[in-house]
């Protein structure tokens, strides 16, 4: 046990060094801002696998809360003149406000409805955001948005954030406390309630858990991470399209969450990095680049059901020639 | 020993049209086994489901310690200490016995969000103490030598003591039991039997619905009637099993030749 866990933290650390190092070897700017936006799909990737991997509902209006999370803070930043330090926390507040208005209704459906009435939603937010030209920008969208401002250090320096570089480490911490936040989360005896409902929900109440609280509370804090990794990426890019509230973002953060591995921590995180390197190295094919995703996702659920990690675990579990379990 | 426990009040239920239950009272007394009888439609599970907040009485209450429990929701009636299984056998599959039980505790639901993200040694604590109580549960269900195995791996019976394992694991003074040797071979009958005595000797009330009559006639010390949504009889199994109603309706004639 211990020894495993000792194991398992010099795996984490390694990873974590790699992590840090990475900008530092890859030179090119170009690549250097493809590894910024991995980052920021690692944690739209981590938010949807929680509300989905672990209270089993899956919520397709998730790429709109990402548009939600980056339209607020973009807005506050430029409308309001809010400085991002503080934009960003009143964007995912406010979209996870949102996740609340619109998550108590939505959650009182069950089975195939859920996934429905989020796609439903996700669309007619799409909508507003691309239509209400005077506040949005509507199709043509919002432009210049600031970079977030330097902090300052003691003896006159400071972090400034003009650099790719700078970004890829601001990125990287929240990736880190989303991590930290969600891993902590379903590993408590929260997590377990919610696992409890994806198992069987009439079940889960007739022990006493009040699965509406509980899917509630999940869905909140999933579009709060949604919402953050669409204020990061406001700022990051400068620019917000309103193709960046489509509904159809869901699905390709849906594609990060299956191909990675659906309810573990680590399945996101790969998700979110080997799709959209994928993505960038598949460039060449055109429009063709969807067919071989389509193709991917298909033999994924096929053959790995719990994705890139949950086929790990299996391998090393085969050759461990033990059991052990997914979350 | 005579104290109530669980007061139902002429409840009636409709569906659309469908009248499943027909003003119907009856009580179970503290300490007491208690079935409930009747052919397939007769109701049975609709009056669990009342019970236990899943369905709402159209008219009628129920009282639970004296104190109103219908209307409630179903989380909140499992609060007030009643338990239940369902009749499909229902777990949660994918997990172990262990977790199973872990999950279904008490302390399960009391841990809230922030103290989840932020808490340190006190959230190790009562992870351990819900391990230990999971264990004790396994034992006295009869599934210690299964502890690790995923739920959805069990054998039938099995999966069964494991239900009732899960009823009982968030402490209840009420369990309700819907067909718990239903589709169940003969050995492992006399398991569950034995399993659902030893649940009253810890003094929880039983309340179950079963088809099998020499299970009922054995172990009940009351039975409620029921056909058609309509109460025929309450009363203790020598009774019941010599009620003309009751023979016409369910028993056969068997029962009236042994009586």
């Amino acid at each position: 046990m211990s020894t495993n866990g000792r194991k398992k933290a010099i795996i984490y650390s390694l990873l974590l060094l790699l992590a840090i190092a990475a900008p530092l070897v890859v030179r090119d700017e170009y690549h250097r801002h493809i590894m910024v936006m991995c980052g920021i799909w690692v944690i739209a990737a981590l938010a949807l696998n929680l509300i989905l991997g672990y209270a089993g509902q899956l919520n397709l209006a998730h790429g709109t809360f990402f548009g939600i999370g980056a339209y607020a803070t973009g807005l506050l930043m430029q409308k309001a003149g809010i400085p991002f330090w503080g934009a960003l926390p009143l964007g995912c507040l406010i979209t996870a406000f949102m996740g609340v208005v619109t998550g108590i209704p939505t959650l009182r459906t069950k089975g195939h409805y859920f996934p429905i009435a989020t796609m439903c939603l996700g669309i007619a937010i799409y909508y507003v955001i691309a239509r209400w030209d005077d506040f949005t920008g509507g199709a043509r969208g919002l432009f210049g948005l600031p970079r977030p401002e330097a902090i300052p250090l003691p003896f006159g320096k400071e972090i400034s954030f003009d650099s790719t570089i700078a970004c890829y480490y601001l990125v990287l911490v929240f990736v880190l406390v989303t991590i930290v936040v969600i891993s902590r989360l379903v590993r408590s005896l929260t997590g377990k309630r919610l696992i409890a409902i994806r198992g069987n929900e009439d079940l889960a109440q007739s022990l006493g858990i009040n699965t509406m609280r509980d899917k509630v509370m999940c869905f909140t804090i999933s579009t709060f991470f949604a919402g953050l990794a669409g204020g990061v990426f406001a700022a990051y890019m400068g620019t917000l399209m309103a193709e960046n509230a489509h509904f159809l973002v869901s699905f390709e953060m849906l594609l990060f969450v299956m191909i990675g591995g659906v309810a573990t921590i680590a399945g996101p995180v790969v998700g979110g990095i080997v799709i959209p390197l994928l993505t960038e190295e598949l460039q060449f094919l055109g429009g063709m680049r969807l067919v071989v995703f389509g193709l991917i996702l298909i033999l994924t659920i096929r053959f790995l059901p719990f994705g890139i990690v949950g086929g790990l675990r299996m391998a090393a579990m085969r050759i461990a020639g033990r059991g052990g379990k997914t979350q | 020993m005579n104290d109530l426990l669980l007061d139902v009040r002429n409840i009636t239920k409709d569906f659309g049209g469908l009248r499943a239950i027909d003003s119907v009272s009856f009580h179970i007394k503290e300490g007491e086994i208690f079935s409930i009888i009747g052919p397939n439609g007769a109701g049975k599970t609709t009056m669990f489901n009342m019970i236990t907040g899943f369905l709402t009485p159209t008219e009628g209450g129920i009282l639970f310690k004296d104190q109103k429990i219908s209307g409630l929701k179903p989380y909140q009636v499992a609060r007030k200490k009643i338990g239940r299984t369902f009749q499909l056998t229902t777990l949660f599959l994918q997990n172990t016995v262990m977790e199973n039980l872990i999950i279904g505790q008490r302390v399960t639901r009391e841990a809230g969000v922030l103290q989840s993200i932020f808490g340190g040694r006190k959230r190790k604590g009562r992870q351990e103490e819900a391990e230990d109580r999971a264990s004790q549960l396994a034992e006295f269900v009869g599934l210690t030598g299964f502890k690790d195995a995923p739920a959805a791996l069990l054998p039938h019976g099995a999966q069964k003591q494991l239900s009732i394992g899960l009823a009982l694991a968030g402490g209840p003074d009420l369990v309700l039991l819907d067909e718990p040797v239903g589709g169940v071979d003969m050995d492992e009958i006399d398991v569950i039997i034995a399993l659902i005595k030893k649940i009253s000797g810890l003094g929880i009330t039983v309340c179950l619905i079963e088809h099998k009559m020499s299970v009922v006639m054995n172990i009940s010390d009351r039975i409620l009637a029921l056909n058609y949504g309509k109460k025929i009889t309450e009363d203790v199994p020598e009774m019941v099993c010599r009620n003309e109603e009751v023979i016409k309706s369910y028993l056969g004639d068997k029962y009236v030749a042994s009586s």
